[in-house]
């Protein structure tokens, strides 16, 4: 909301720069967007007597002005002759500056003829958008003589505050309203605006009526007649407010309406009385498919939930919205019915967000306009129409059908106020800080029973008024404490969990990726998964999913890092996945996403990253779950490498997936031929989570350690081998290492050979090589036995 | 041989010995020089062994020298031996020496996110306050998102909302959530008071990226409910909050502002602690930074949830934490929490 500060100074005549009032609102909740000076580029521009207007010696179109400034007369040339003789008129001289050029005016030939400056449109002064001519003052403009300053003359040395309105405060899109809290919080007297009227020349309900089929949507329709009018510019003072504050300027008779609105709150509408069929106003829900054209020339299909202004035959406006060219008010008007109505706030948001037509009115209306305000409002309107418009009769008495309801009364308890503020507050203080808004109190024991105005839709219940006590008295006057908390604080387990699991691939060297939740129908697909989610209004029209996977995402993040020059990339994240079912299945995961060198710089070598890294960032993550029992199940088919991927089973659960990415997958994607990923659903892991932790004995006597190779065939997994190795060893067993897996020559094809390295052990006596040897036989037996397995050495 | 023979070969050997241990240039010629001076076949040794052949007299007298022999020799020898050894093992350092200017190899540690070192900031704080740590889902019904927050359709509040519709067959209720808030409900639906709370998540509106929004953005939120939870608790808890995040100078100031779920409400601001409240871009020129959206828990809220409004106040507070951490690491551009850039995300290797 734009406040022009000379308006406000109106109704509250304080004294303050903007700087003090911005930071007075904000404290009581209208945050200054930003500080208006809509005249700072208008400079020097003063009022001209025009004495003469000639022809342009060499142009048809062009003229000749002879004007006097005051002190001294000069000559300009002038593109559009609307201006005679004794006409004021602006005049820019050399030096002086108008906000529509960006440098100061001067001297210069116009077609031979040399122009002192010029005379300038209301368009070029920032007054409205009228370039239509020269703007001439009006009989009805603040009187001022050649050579006074425009600026000053006109009140265009004005300060305008954008103001942040809170959308439960419809009373404060006003200047009234506005000028209502600045008063309440500066003592400064409040002063409403005149809203009599002169009336005369019959009565308004013989000229007109007004009929409410919905009672419901429209609670109150006022209609005023205005007779004899004669339609031209608004005063320039009048022009410049409306443009200050955001609106156009258009004719005395729509910018009084318009100027009403913006200083009472209160939106209303003018139509031609001639241009409305039998005279009459009904006000009914538009017929489905009904069809109009409002002012902003678009045809618009209406429903039976929206309300319409009609005649007897046809629609005119869209209630409280837009109005139509079908009865508005002309150049050839002469007979204006004034519309002032309440209407239910609700029906107007549904309309006017179904059309995607915000208007000034609409947003008023929706928010709650003040029932109490539409006869006022239409008299401050009828007046000021009379006094824009040089002549004609406003008609004796409203046509005013419906009404606005009796007004709330609402309780405040002195003691609830103390408890939720968390200071003492006195009735005495209750009452003052409602006296200061003026509005009407009753004290009784320990609370206060107060009239609620019609303009404070906000005001429901108690709690409302209680943070009216401490808006008005100050939220810095409220002193901090602290409350008693009595129970431990705690991140709890699943929090606690995954921020384990974020601390171990830290440690394992990967990086913390983040990405959008949103999923492209190629993910899907990539990820061999139906059944996303799907979007009603997707942000972004190529991602009309919720994720289901992290990996897509993560791929991404790395063939993104790579084409930015990286060598490559260990990324990894942890969050939503979203699968269609009922309900939705919504689960929290863990990917990664790994592709590159090993390592990189003086030691890096001829390794690149590949399952065996993303598989040992698995192990550490199972480990810091304290996972015991899990194992890689089955091979993956696409997008995966079926040599080279994986099921992560935990105690017979599958939970995630971990592979290379297939490598006729890597070259659409732009990413290197080894990419390993991991998914692992973190919840699901941890449910078979292990008791930690638990301390063993450290050995007190020395271990035997031998050296075993097997040469077997090449297809059995090492996992199977060292599980029967580890068994047949039995309870001698210290610590079995696999440390060199080896194919080829010298060994026959099909085969290859794993050298384990373990170390023997005894809790309770040092072991003889004896020992050790017995227990190497039965592993070489059993290895023998299971896997035909030939020890090579040992 | 006789006494004067072995007496001669004495004073030969400890000649020729002396002089060979001083010409060895090496611990293993050394060793050799040692074996031939006074090894089994060494001429020193033979004259040891005839010393049984001799008279008593004789015996002593050889005896003796023969020891003087043995001690110069082994004397000369140990501190030949030192030297030597000594020599080679310097040499054997130096020829083993490193450029010690080179980069030294180092685990590297991965990094956590921005977002998270701030989420987990902040969870930290609030925990050691005594608030507990939940979470929700990030698909919602429109009643926890908004009619249980009084927040009705056609609502002006729920409009701007920009809110991402679910179109899922048969659930015309679902949305992503706009806020947190739904988890104030989902929290006092499953437990009766005292509540207190701390909500971290991701959010959801349906906006365009730029640089200083995304469709995606993460808040915190906050929820007290007790007997006696007054607007000074909230006060003294953001400042407290505030003061262990930021640092003990920090100013919080609250002003009115309207959220549907709360009343009195509250729009709370830091003093900008990029320029120390003097003005400067980060907060607009106002020395304060908008953080949060706070206030006392509106009692249609707690009546939603069975709560008696009567018996317990509480407050509620909110925000964005996704330009805390823009503000804190100076992050100019928000896309770039997103885009996983390695050279974005090295930068915070060394935290947390």
């Amino acid at each position: 909301m734009k406040i022009v500060l000379s308006w406000l100074r109106e109704f509250c005549p304080i004294d303050l720069s903007p700087d003090a009032l911005g930071g007075l609102l904000a404290g009581k909740g209208m945050h200054v967007e930003s500080v208006l000076r809509p005249w700072e580029g208008l400079e020097g521009v003063v009022v001209a007597r025009v004495l003469e207007v000639r022809d342009h010696p060499s142009s048809d179109r062009l003229c000749l002005a002879r004007i006097d400034i005051g002190s001294t007369e000069r000559e300009v040339v002038v593109g559009v002759r609307n201006m005679g003789p004794g006409d004021l008129v602006p005049y820019a001289g050399p030096g002086a500056r108008v906000p529509a050029l960006p440098e100061p005016l001067e001297s210069r030939k116009i077609r031979g003829v040399l122009s002192e400056g010029m005379i300038c449109s209301a368009r070029e002064l920032g007054l409205s958008a009228d370039h239509s001519g020269i703007l001439v003052l009006a009989p009805h403009d603040p009187p001022s003589a050649p050579g006074a300053d425009f600026k000053a003359a006109f009140g265009l040395d004005d300060v305008v505050l954008d103001l942040e309105i809170e959308t439960n405060r419809p009373d404060e899109l006003s200047v009234v309203g506005v000028a209502r809290e600045v008063s309440a919080a500066t003592g400064v007297p409040f002063t409403p605006p005149d809203t009599s009227v002169a009336e005369g020349g019959g009565s308004a309900s013989e000229a007109a009526s007004v009929e409410i089929r919905d009672l419901e949507r429209c609670p109150r329709y006022l209609a005023r007649v205005i007779r004899g009018v004669r339609i031209g510019a608004s005063p320039i003072p009048v022009q410049a407010r409306l443009t200050a504050a955001g609106m156009r300027p258009l004719s005395n008779v729509v910018d009084a309406t318009n100027y009403v609105m913006l200083e009472m709150g209160q939106p209303m509408h003018p139509f031609d009385l001639d241009l409305l069929e039998g005279r009459g106003i009904v006000v009914r829900r538009a017929t489905n498919g009904e069809r109009l054209v409002t002012l902003d020339e678009v045809e618009r299909e209406l429903g039976s939930d929206d309300l319409v202004i009609a005649d007897r035959t046809k629609s005119v406006a869209i209630a409280g919205v837009m109005g139509s060219a079908t009865a508005e008010v002309s150049e050839t008007t002469t007979d204006v019915l004034l519309e002032s109505a309440y209407f239910e706030p609700r029906g107007i948001m549904r309309t006017s967000r179904r059309l995607m037509l915000p208007t000034e009115a609409s947003m008023r209306f929706s928010r709650g306009a003040d029932p109490e305000a539409v006869a006022p409002a239409a008299d401050r309107a009828a007046r000021l129409m009379i006094g824009w418009s040089g002549g004609g009769t406003v008609l004796a008495g409203a046509i005013d059908v419906g009404g606005a309801p009796e007004r709330k009364r609402l309780a405040i308890r002195s003691e609830r106020a103390s408890l939720v503020i968390g200071h003492e507050v006195s009735t005495d203080e209750i009452v003052d800080v409602f006296g200061r808004l003026g509005v009407g109190v009753e004290k009784a024991e320990g609370s206060v029973v107060v009239e609620v105005p019609s303009y404070r839709p906000d005001l429901e219940r108690e709690e409302d008024l209680i943070e009216e006590v401490v808006r008005v008295q100050g939220y810095e006057s409220v002193r901090a404490t602290l409350p008693g908390i009595k129970q431990a604080g705690d991140a709890g387990p699943s929090y606690a969990l995954r921020r384990r699991v974020r601390e171990t691939l830290v440690r394992a060297g990967l990086r913390e990726a983040l990405s959008l939740s949103f999923a492209s129908a190629s993910d899907l697909e990539l990820m061999g998964h139906a059944g996303g989610v799907r979007l009603a209004n997707p942000p972004s029209a190529g991602e009309p999913f919720l994720r289901t996977s992290l990996i897509p995402n993560l791929l991404r993040a790395l063939t993104g890092t790579l084409y930015r020059g990286a060598r490559g990339a260990a990324l990894f994240e942890v969050g939503h996945v979203f699968r269609a079912s009922d309900p939705i299945e919504e689960r929290e995961v863990v990917a990664a996403a790994i592709t590159g060198p090993a390592r990189q710089g003086l030691y890096g070598g001829p390794r690149v990253l590949d399952f065996f890294d993303a598989r040992g960032a698995l192990e550490a993550l199972m480990e810091a779950l304290s996972v015991g029992d899990w194992h890689l199940g089955d091979t993956l088919g696409r997008p995966f490498h079926a040599g080279r991927s994986s099921e992560v089973v935990v105690s017979g659960d599958v939970v995630g997936v971990i592979g290379e990415l297939h490598p006729a997958l890597a070259k659409p994607l732009d990413l290197p031929d080894r990419v390993a990923v991991f998914e692992l659903d973190v919840e699901a892991a941890a449910l078979h989570a292990g008791p930690g932790v638990r301390y063993r004995d450290v050995p007190r006597f020395p271990p035997v350690r031998r050296d075993l190779a097997f040469t077997l065939d090449a297809g059995i997994p090492a996992a199977a081998v060292r599980a029967a190795l580890e068994e047949a060893v039995g309870d001698l067993l210290d610590s079995c290492t696999l440390f060199d897996v080896h194919a080829g020559a010298p060994l026959p094809e099909g085969k290859k050979s794993l050298a384990f390295a373990i170390d023997f052990r005894a809790p309770d006596r040092t072991l003889t090589d004896e020992d050790a040897s017995v227990a190497v036989a039965r592993a070489v037996e059993r290895l023998a036995g299971e896997f035909g397995a030939e020890l090579r050495s040992g | 041989m006789d006494p004067q023979e072995a007496l001669r070969i004495l004073e030969a050997e400890r000649t020729r010995g002396l002089l060979l241990i001083a010409e060895v240039s090496s611990t293993d010629e050394l060793e050799a020089a040692k074996v031939s001076l006074l090894g089994r076949k060494a001429r020193f040794t033979d004259v040891q062994r005839s010393l049984g052949s001799f008279g008593e007299e004789d015996r002593r007298r050889v005896g003796m020298v023969a020891n003087e022999v043995r001690s110069a020799l082994q004397t000369a020898l140990d501190e030949r031996w030192r030297i030597l050894s000594g020599m080679e093992e310097a040499r054997l350092l130096e020829v083993d020496a490193v450029d010690v200017s080179l980069p030294g190899r180092r685990l590297r540690s991965g990094s956590l996110h921005p977002l998270t070192i701030v989420q987990y900031e902040i969870v930290d704080i609030f925990t050691r306050m005594g608030y507990r740590v939940v979470e929700g889902p990030e698909v919602e019904d429109q009643w926890h998102n908004f009619d249980a927050l009084n927040i009705p359709p056609d609502h002006p509040a729920r409009t701007l909302m920009d809110t991402t519709f679910l179109d899922v067959p048969g659930h015309p209720e679902l949305v992503l959530r706009t806020h947190t808030s739904p988890m104030q409900i989902r929290t006092m639906e499953a437990q009766r008071p005292p509540v207190y709370v701390i909500v971290p998540g991701r959010v959801f509106r349906n906006e365009e990226m730029t640089a200083k929004n995304m469709p995606v953005f993460h808040q915190v939120e906050g929820l007290a409910v007790d007997e006696g939870i007054s607007f000074a608790d909230l006060k003294g808890t953001l400042e407290t909050f505030y003061r262990a995040l930021l640092g003990p100078a920090q100013q919080v100031r609250l002003t009115p502002s309207f959220f549907p779920f709360v009343e009195p409400g509250a729009q709370v601001e830091v003093s900008c602690f990029a320029c120390n409240s003097s003005g400067c871009r980060t907060c607009g020129y106002t020395g304060w930074i908008e953080t949060l959206g706070a206030g006392m828990v509106h009692p249609k809220v707690l009546e939603n949830v069975g709560y008696d409004p009567e018996r317990y106040t509480g407050f509620a507070f909110g925000g964005g934490y996704d330009r805390m951490a823009m503000i804190r690491f100076g992050i100019p551009d928000i896309r770039s929490l997103w885009e996983n850039d390695g050279r974005f995300l090295e930068q915070f290797e060394g935290i947390a």
